[in-house]
C-alpha cells in the first residue's frame, strides 16, 4: 500500500536549499526537483553570506530601484524597499511575492508600499515569504505618466539561526522556574487541602502526601521539561540541516597541452539527485554556463573572472590564468534550468606560472581531477585576470589601472551595514579625459563584493544582483498567462527560461523597451565612463570591491577596500 | 468584592448573605467568577478554531488579529479574574471563605483558581517565547511546537481550572443544581474541545482516521476524559453531555466560520478560497461518551477497589471500540461525495494545500492487529487514568 504524507504536516514546511544529515538526500532532491524546480518561473542567484535581492532598471516609466532584504528564516518577513529614481508624479507603488510554480494566478493581492518618512520617493512593504524556493517580487508603479511593473527575482532560503540573548534566555529561565514552582506548589495544594470540606485543616498524613506529591509532580514535570528540550534539540537540528550551504565541489589543477587547467568538480548529493532530470541542465547566463571567480588569498592581490566549459556531467574545466602563485578562493555561479542558481564555493593552491601561453607548471598542483576530461581548446576570449595592491592598501578611493587610466571610487561618508548605498564609480584616461566604457559581456561593469574573510561574496551589475535571465524568463512565464500548474507548470517555465536565455545571450542584452532588463548597461543620466552599483552590505566587516570595465577590447579590473561599520541603530 | 465560598447551608446562608455583599456573592448559585473563567475558557478556545481557519484561509496574520485578540480576552479574564478572587479570599474575605479555598504561598484561593492563574502567565510566557521561536526558525505553519505546546499548557490551565471551580462548587451543594451540572459539563466540553484541537495534526483530519496514530492518541486522550468526566459530574450522563458540548461547539464554528467571507494573502495559493475555511467535523465522541457513562452508571457505588479497576478497563477499551464502530465508517462517508456540503464541509481545505486526488483518500500507514492490541492497551491506561482523576475529581469541595 502507498504510504501518503499527511499534507497537513508535511506539506509547506520551510524547507532550505542543502541538507546535512541522514535526510540530506531526500531534502535536497526534494526541494531541487519538486521545490526549486517548481519555481522554475524564476531564478535568483545565491550568492555567498546574503541572499538580498538588488535591483536597479524601470518599471514602466518609472526609474526604480528596488532592494529585497531575505528574512534569513523560511517562512519569514522579507523588507522590501522600492525607491523611484526617476520620473514623476508617483501614486502609489504595490509590491508582491510570487512563487513562481504559481504565478500571478496563485498570488494574493498585492500590497502597498507605504511611504517612508523623511525620504523623497521611497517605499517600503513586508513581503511574506512561506516556502523555501525562487519567488519574483511584482513591483507595480503607478502616476501620472502610467503604470509599470518590474519583476525582481528573489532566493528565499533559510541562512541563519537566531541565537538566543543572555538575558532573554535568562528571563525565560526565570519565569519558566516560577511556573516549574508554582505548578509544583499547586499540585501539592490539590493533594494537601483540595478534598477537605472547608475549614477542615489537613492532618500531618495528608501534608505529607502533598509533599510527596509535589516531589513526584516535580520529577515528572522535570521529565517533561526534558523531553521539551530534546524536542527543541530535534528541531533545531533540522532547522539547521536546513540552512543553506553551497554545494560540496572538488577543485584541482592539471596539466594537459603545455597548459594548466583548473577544474571544479561537483561532488554533492544534490546535485546527484537531479542528475538526469530534464530540467537539471544549466542555462546559460550572458552566454556563459559558469562565472568563476579566484580571489588570491589572504591578501586579495590577484582575481580572475574566468568562464569554465563542462566537459561532464559534474566538472568543469578552464585554463588558468598567468595568476601569481598562491591560494585562492573559488566562487563560481551557475544557473539551473529549474531555476536555482547556486554559488560553488571552493579552494583551490596555484604554483607559479610558467612559459606557455597561460604559464604551463612544472609541477602539477592537486591530484584529484576528474580523469578524462578534455581541457578546452581555448581560453574564453571574455576571460579577465589581474594583479592587485593587497588588501588594505587601496583606500584612497581612486585606482590607477596598468594601463595608466585611473578608476576613482566616487563615495561620501561613513558606510554601514544593512544601509542602501549606490557603489559609484568613473574611469578616466591617463590625460584626464573621461574613459569610453564598452560592454562586457552585456554590462558596462561587473564587479564582484568580497568580505576579507570570504564569509560574503557578490557578484553584482549595474542593474543589481539579480540574474538577468532569470528575471525575463520570469516576466515571459507570466507574460504567456501562467497560472497554477502542480503537474507540467515546471516544463513551461523550463522552455521560457531557455528563450531567455538566447535573448539575453543573443545579442539583445539591450533589450526591447519595456523589459525588465532594460538598463543592463547604465542609466541614461550617468555619463559613459561612470557605472552604478546598488548594493546593501549584509554585514560589518573589512570588504574589498573588485570593479572591472572593458575600454576598447581591454578588460582592467581595480580594487577598493572599504571598512563597513555596524548597523545604524533604527 | 468576592469570594467564591462553598454554597452554605440554608440554616448559615441567610447570615452569610446578610454580612456581606461578598457573601452574596458567595451564596449564589453560580458566582460571577464562575461565569468569567466559564466565559474565559469559551472565548479562548473559539479564538484558538478561529486562528486555525484564519491561518488556513487567510494566512497572513498580525498581533491583533480577531481571533488573537479572543484568546488573549479569554486569558486576561481568567487572569484578573481569578486573581482578584484571591486577593479578595485572602485579605477580605472571611475565616469561612478562606477556609474555602487551599494556600499558595499565604494567599488563598480556590484550587481553579490557582491553575487558571497559573494558565494566563503560562500563556504570557509562551508570547515572547514564541516570537523568538519565529525568528530563529520561522513563523509557524504548525500547530504543534514547544512555544504553542507552553500556550496549550496554559490554555489547558484555563480550562482544568474552569472546570475545577465549576466543580468545587457543585460538590460543594447538598443538591447540586442544574445550572452548576450544566455549566460543569460546559467546562468540561471545552477541556475536551481543547485536547482535540491541540491534536488536530493527528486525529481531526478524516483522512488519517483510519491510522495507528489516530488511534493511538484517541485511546491515550479520550477514556482518561471521558472517564474523570463522568465520574466527576453529578449528572447522570455526563461524560455524553461533555461530548455533545465539544461536538456542538465545533459544529457551530463549522457553520458560522463559512458565512465569513476570506481572502488567502500568502503566495502560494494552491485553491481558491472566498470564505472562512472550517474546522473538520468533529469526533462522534458522543458514542464512546454514552458507553462510558452506562457503563460508569451501573457500576455500584461501593464497588471494590479491584472491580472499579475492572470496570474502568472496560469502559475504556467500550468507549474505543465504540468510538471505532461509529467514527470508522464516518472517515469514509467523509471522504465521499454526499460529505461535501456546507453541513459537512468535508469538501473545505486549506489556501495553500494543491487539489488533488489525494484529499479524499486515506493517508498514512494502514492501521494493523498488532496496532490495534496497542490501542486496546493504551485505552485501558488511560482509563485507569481517568478513574483516579474521576475519583479525585468526585470529592474536590475548594
Amino acid at each position: 500500500m502507498t504510504v501518503r504524507r499527511n499534507p497537513f504536516t508535511a506539506a509547506d514546511r520551510g524547507v532550505g536549499l542543502r541538507a546535512r544529515g541522514a535526510d540530506r538526500r531526500r531534502l535536497g532532491a526534494a526541494i531541487l526537483v519538486t521545490g526549486l524546480a517548481a519555481a522554475a518561473g524564476s531564478t535568483a542567484a545565491a550568492h555567498v553570506g546574503t541572499s538580498n535581492a538588488y535591483f536597479d532598471g524601470t518599471a514602466g516609466p518609472y526609474e526604480v530601484r528596488v532592494i529585497v532584504r531575505t528574512p534569513g528564516v523560511i517562512p519569514g518577513l522579507a523588507q522590501a524597499s522600492v525607491r523611484i529614481l526617476g520620473g514623476e508624479g508617483v501614486e502609489h507603488v504595490t509590491v508582491r511575492p510570487l512563487r513562481s510554480d504559481v504565478g500571478l494566478e496563485g498570488a494574493p493581492p498585492p500590497d502597498i508600499a507605504g511611504a517612508v518618512a523623511g525620504e523623497q520617493g521611497l517605499y517600503s512593504a513586508e513581503l511574506w515569504l512561506m516556502t523555501a524556493g525562487s519567488y519574483s517580487v511584482e513591483v507595480g508603479v503607478a502616476g501620472t505618466e502610467g503604470e509599470g511593473t518590474v519583476f525582481v527575482p528573489v532566493l528565499a532560503v533559510a541562512e541563519r539561526r537566531l541565537a538566543m540573548g543572555p538575558a532573554f534566555g535568562m528571563g525565560l529561565a526565570a519565569v519558566g522556574l516560577f511556573l516549574f514552582v508554582g505548578a509544583v506548589t499547586i499540585v501539592g495544594a490539590a493533594v494537601r487541602e483540595s478534598v477537605l470540606e472547608p475549614g477542615a485543616e489537613p492532618d500531618a498524613r495528608r501534608r505529607w502526601r502533598g509533599r510527596f506529591a509535589m516531589v513526584g509532580f516535580a520529577i515528572a514535570l522535570g521529565a517533561l521539561l526534558g523531553g521539551g528540550w530534546i524536542w527543541w534539540d530535534a528541531v533545531d537540528a533540522a532547522y539547521r540541516s536546513r540552512i543553506y550551504q553551497p554545494w560540496t565541489t572538488a577543485a584541482a589543477v592539471t596539466e594537459a597541452g603545455g597548459a594548466r587547467i583548473l577544474t571544479l568538480a561537483i561532488d554533492d548529493p544534490d546535485w546527484r539527485a537531479i542528475e538526469g532530470l530534464p530540467d537539471a541542465g544549466l542555462l546559460p547566463d550572458h552566454g556563459k554556463l559558469m562565472h568563476m571567480f579566484l580571489v588570491r588569498t589572504p591578501d586579495l592581490s590577484a582575481f580572475a573572472h574566468v568562464h569554465p566549459v563542462r566537459g561532464g556531467y559534474d566538472s568543469f574545466s578552464v585554463p588558468l590564468p598567468p595568476l601569481p602563485a598562491g591560494d585562492y578562493r573559488i566562487y563560481a555561479d551557475v544557473v539551473l534550468e529549474n531555476g536555482f542558481a547556486p554559488t560553488l564555493v571552493d579552494t583551490v593552491s596555484i604554483g607559479p606560472p610558467g612559459s606557455a601561453a597561460f604559464g604551463a607548471s612544472p609541477a602539477v598542483e592537486g591530484s584529484t581531477g576528474p580523469a578524462g576530461v578534455p581541457p578546452p581548446a581555448d581560453p574564453d576570449p571574455d576571460d579577465s585576470w589581474a594583479t592587485l595592491r593587497p588588501h588594505g592598501a587601496s583606500r584612497s578611493g581612486s585606482y590607477v589601472l596598468p594601463s595608466g587610466r585611473t578608476v576613482r571610487w566616487e563615495r561620501d561618508g561613513r558606510i554601514a551595514a544593512d544601509e542602501e548605498i549606490t557603489l559609484r564609480f568613473s574611469v578616466a584616461e591617463p590625460d584626464g579625459s573621461p574613459s569610453a566604457l564598452a560592454p562586457y559581456m552585456g554590462m558596462l561593469s561587473h564587479a564582484a563584493v568580497l568580505r576579507d574573510d570570504g564569509s560574503v561574496f557578490v557578484h553584482l551589475h549595474p542593474a543589481g544582483s539579480i540574474n538577468l535571465t532569470a528575471q525575463m524568463r520570469f516576466a515571459e512565464t507570466e507574460g504567456a498567462g501562467a497560472g497554477p500548474e502542480p503537474a507540467g507548470g515546471n516544463d513551461r517555465a523550463v522552455r521560457a527560461g531557455r528563450q531567455a536565455a538566447r535573448r539575453v545571450d543573443g545579442g539583445h542584452d539591450v533589450a526591447s523597451p519595456g523589459r525588465a532588463h532594460d538598463a543592463p548597461l547604465q542609466a541614461a543620466s550617468l555619463p559613459r565612463n561612470t557605472v552604478t552599483f546598488p548594493f546593501v552590505f549584509p554585514e560589518p566587516g573589512a570588504y574589498r570591491i573588485f570593479v572591472q570595465v572593458k575600454i576598447g577590447a581591454e578588460v582592467e579590473t581595480a580594487a577598493f577596500d572599504a571598512d563597513v561599520g555596524e548597523a545604524t541603530p533604527s | 468584592m468576592s469570594t467564591l465560598a462553598p454554597a452554605a447551608p440554608a440554616s448559615t446562608a441567610g447570615v452569610a448573605m446578610s454580612a456581606s455583599s461578598s457573601s452574596r456573592v458567595a451564596s449564589s448559585v453560580v458566582p460571577w467568577p464562575l461565569w468569567a473563567v466559564a466565559f474565559a475558557s469559551t472565548s479562548v478556545l473559539v479564538g484558538v478554531l478561529w486562528d486555525i481557519s484564519w491561518h488556513r484561509s487567510i494566512g497572513r496574520d498580525s498581533f491583533w488579529t480577531p481571533a488573537h485578540l479572543a484568546i488573549y480576552l479569554g486569558g486576561v479574564v481568567a487572569g484578573l479574574s481569578c486573581g482578584w478572587l484571591v486577593l479578595c479570599t485572602t485579605f477580605a474575605g472571611s475565616a469561612r471563605e478562606r477556609a474555602a479555598g487551599v494556600s499558595f504561598w499565604g494567599f488563598r484561593g480556590p484550587l481553579g483558581a490557582w491553575i487558571c492563574i497559573w494558565g494566563a502567565l503560562a500563556m504570557i510566557v509562551s508570547a515572547p517565547l514564541d516570537d523568538w521561536w519565529h525568528n530563529a526558525y520561522g513563523l509557524d505553519v504548525e500547530i504543534l511546537s514547544p512555544p504553542h505546546l507552553v500556550l496549550a499548557f496554559g490554555i489547558n490551565g484555563i480550562c482544568v481550572g474552569a472546570m475545577l471551580m465549576v466543580l468545587a462548587r457543585q460538590n460543594g451543594a447538598p443538591d447540586a443544581a442544574p445550572i452548576l451540572q450544566g455549566l460543569f459539563l460546559y467546562t468540561a466540553g471545552f477541556l475536551i474541545l481543547q485536547f482535540a484541537t491541540l491534536f488536530t495534526e493527528y486525529i481531526a483530519v478524516p483522512n488519517l482516521q483510519h491510522g495507528p496514530r489516530y488511534f493511538f492518541t484517541t485511546a491515550a486522550a479520550f477514556p482518561f476524559l471521558l472517564l474523570g468526566i463522568a465520574r466527576g459530574s453529578t449528572a447522570r450522563w455526563g461524560a455524553t453531555g461533555a461530548a455533545g458540548v465539544y461536538m456542538g461547539v465545533t459544529m457551530l464554528m463549522i457553520w458560522i466560520l463559512q458565512l465569513f467571507p476570506a481572502q488567502p494573502m500568502l503566495a502560494p495559493i494552491m485553491r481558491p478560497i472566498d470564505h472562512m475555511v472550517p474546522p473538520f467535523f468533529p469526533l462522534l465522541l458522543v458514542a464512546p461518551a454514552f458507553v462510558v457513562d452506562l457503563i460508569v452508571n451501573r457500576t455500584p457505588a461501593g464497588a471494590g477497589r479491584l472491580r472499579r479497576g475492572a470496570t474502568a478497563v472496560c469502559a475504556g477499551i467500550a468507549a474505543m471500540l465504540a468510538l471505532t464502530a461509529v467514527q470508522w465508517p464516518f472517515a469514509t462517508f467523509l471522504l465521499t461525495e454526499p460529505a461535501r456540503n456546507f453541513f459537512f464541509a468535508a469538501d473545505q481545505f486549506g489556501f495553500n494545500l494543491a487539489p488533488g486526488p489525494f484529499q479524499y483518500e486515506f493517508w498514512g500507514r494502514p492501521m494493523t492487529a498488532g496496532a490495534a492490541g496497542w490501542t486496546g492497551l493504551i485505552a485501558a491506561a488511560s482509563a485507569l487514568g481517568g478513574l483516579w482523576l474521576g475519583d479525585w475529581m468526585a470529592r474536590v469541595r475548594r
